[in-house]
């Protein structure tokens, strides 16, 4: 009897002790990090949840709306104070989001938005529609205003995709000698931007440019025309990633428009932070953050989704 | 199942009537004519090559939206508060973000250009109307001979410094980015049909103008571009 109530006792001293050490934990569930944007949103959001005191737990749904429902039922059951998501479809995450706030667990989104407003707290997006308008100028331009052109598009269930889609053709529609040839989804994927465009060249072999949806889709895209020969095509982008930069500077890819992630994570974040210790971000729901373009004059200040 | 001929004549008599009743419907859709060519820019474009934009739908009615408060509410703000230019220029030349925190507004200020309502007078000193994103340069009252700003004339418009501008639209409102984007696209057509559409584009250079109207920072230069709600030519 004495035995176990020291043991009880123990227990309780531990289970105290352990609530009143234990950190408040931050959940960060994104896209898979195969994508070095997404991967960067990641890294961003962790640094900057660890700089403040959080605990972090970050989880990938690879665009699979199952599985990013069990990641948030993970992070309803782990007692998370609060959600960082790069969504997995604008309709499809509406039901996550509100579970985890019926269960107290504020989200915060970034990147990519849901079709409902009033569930999360903050909805930190890019301001696509203006950077797809700066990429479109800036194809334009490259275009010399005249020619055939392929469009890849991104992902269906993403809103960003139908934005940036529109912002390019808000842009490019306004020049007659510019022809579209093709236009198809390669769903924001190197590989399917690869696959995609060799079957595109096949059938049409007289291309002038390409204009990507995101920077995995237009490295896809450019392996695949210098492989057929046609390494001097125009190729756009949308991200700002590394590699197009690299890209950009060996004179490949000639333009990308920089989605600043990283810090749109560190913005998530700290908005968490803020609500959590005062009910309020001070801030309304959805934040748009301007973009920037970027091509050979400004390629070698890119470094992980943000100028130096 | 008697009278197999019968029932036969009877459907392809059917089968005829379908077919007349579905050209009419064709030919009824087709005659209808496009009353606004123009429309290529907007959400949905014309009717000769229809883009489909995931996300977009007609439950949101940007036109609609934009038309009904341009006269009870945009223009009002305009007439209302709006800053002189020339109050803005001296602090816009040695720091536009001061001059921004001054005179302009911005919904959230992290990652977010400054909007600034304006209202000026003065000449224009040349039109550059070769591009469909035609514009004007003007040189405001007192007039020294070099060009203070440009006003955007159309048909195309360049950026969304009309929405941008006004402080009781947040995109919070929007459901999504794409209406958001549709909205500003309403706004700058209506200043196409209204402000601009029937200016005399040919005859413009050094004529009197005054003007009301909104700019939003940008990215790359100084340049103040401004699309016009309100615009009078002498």
């Amino acid at each position: 009897m004495k035995k176990l109530s020291i043991a009880s006792l123990a227990l309780i001293f531990f289970l105290t002790a352990s609530m009143v050490y234990a950190k408040d934990l931050i959940v960060v569930i994104t896209p898979s990090h195969d994508n070095p944007f997404f991967k960067s949103e990641a890294v961003g959001a962790e640094a900057k949840a660890k700089e403040l005191g959080y605990d972090v737990l970050s989880l990938v749904h690879d665009d699979d709306a199952n599985k990013q429902n069990e990641l948030f039922d993970t992070a309803i059951a782990r007692g998370a104070k609060a959600i960082i998501l790069d969504n997995a479809g604008a309709d499809a995450s509406i039901a996550p989001v509100e579970r985890a706030k019926n269960a107290g667990i504020p989200s915060f989104l970034i990147d990519r938005e849901i079709n409902k407003n009033g569930l999360a707290v903050s909805q930190i997006v890019s301001n696509n529609y203006q950077g797809a308008k700066l990429g479109g100028e800036e194809f334009v331009k490259l275009m010399g205003e005249k020619g055939n052109y392929v469009e890849l598009v991104g992902k269906e269930s993403d809103t960003n995709a139908g934005i940036r889609s529109q912002g390019y053709h808000d842009v490019i529609d306004q020049y007659p000698d510019l022809k579209i040839v093709a236009r198809q989804s390669a769903n924001w994927s190197q590989t399917e931007g690869f696959e995609k465009m060799e079957s595109i060249i096949q059938a049409n072999p007289d291309i002038q440019g390409v204009i990507c949806g995101n920077d995995t889709m237009a490295m896809g895209a450019m392996a695949a025309l210098k492989a057929a020969g046609k390494g001097k095509v125009i190729v756009v982008g949308f991200d700002g990633s590394n590699d197009v930069r690299d890209s950009i500077l060996a004179g490949d890819i000639k333009a990308t428009v920089l989605q600043p992630a990283y810090r749109i994570a560190q913005m998530a974040v700290e908005q968490a932070d803020k609500y959590l210790k005062t009910g309020s971000t001070g801030l309304p729901e959805k934040q748009l953050m301007d973009c920037v373009l970027i091509n050979d004059r400004n390629a070698a200040k890119l470094e992980t989704f943000a100028l130096k | 199942m008697l009278n197999t001929s019968t029932t036969g004549s009877r459907f392809i008599a059917r089968i005829f009537l379908t077919l007349c009743l579905f050209f009419l419907v064709i030919n009824a859709c087709t005659i209808v004519p496009d009353d606004d060519t123009q429309n290529g820019s907007q959400g949905k474009s014309g009717e000769k090559e229809k883009l489909d934009i995931y996300f977009v739908s007609d439950d949101f009615k940007p036109d609609e939206y934009a038309r009904n408060i341009w006269k009870s509410k945009v223009v009002p703000l305009f007439m209302e508060k709006s800053t002189p230019l020339e109050q803005i220029l001296p602090d816009w030349h040695q720091n536009s973000a001061e001059a921004g925190r001054k005179f302009g507004y911005r919904e959230k200020a992290e990652g977010s250009p400054w909007n600034f309502r304006v209202r000026g007078k003065g000449i224009i000193l040349a039109a550059h109307t070769t591009s469909r994103a035609s514009t004007v340069d003007i040189d405001l009252f007192p007039a020294d001979g070099t060009p203070d700003l440009v006003l955007q004339i159309g048909p195309v418009f360049k950026d969304s410094a009309i929405r941008d501008s006004l402080d009781f639209i947040s995109f919070t409102d929007f459901t999504n980015q794409l209406e958001f984007a549709r909205l500003s696209n309403a706004f700058n057509k209506v200043v196409r049909q209204d402000v601009t559409g029937n200016l005399d584009r040919e005859n413009l250079k050094g004529r009197q103008v005054s003007f009301w109207g909104a700019f939003t920072q940008l990215q790359d230069s100084d340049q103040i571009r401004v699309t016009p709600v309100v615009l009078t030519i002498e």
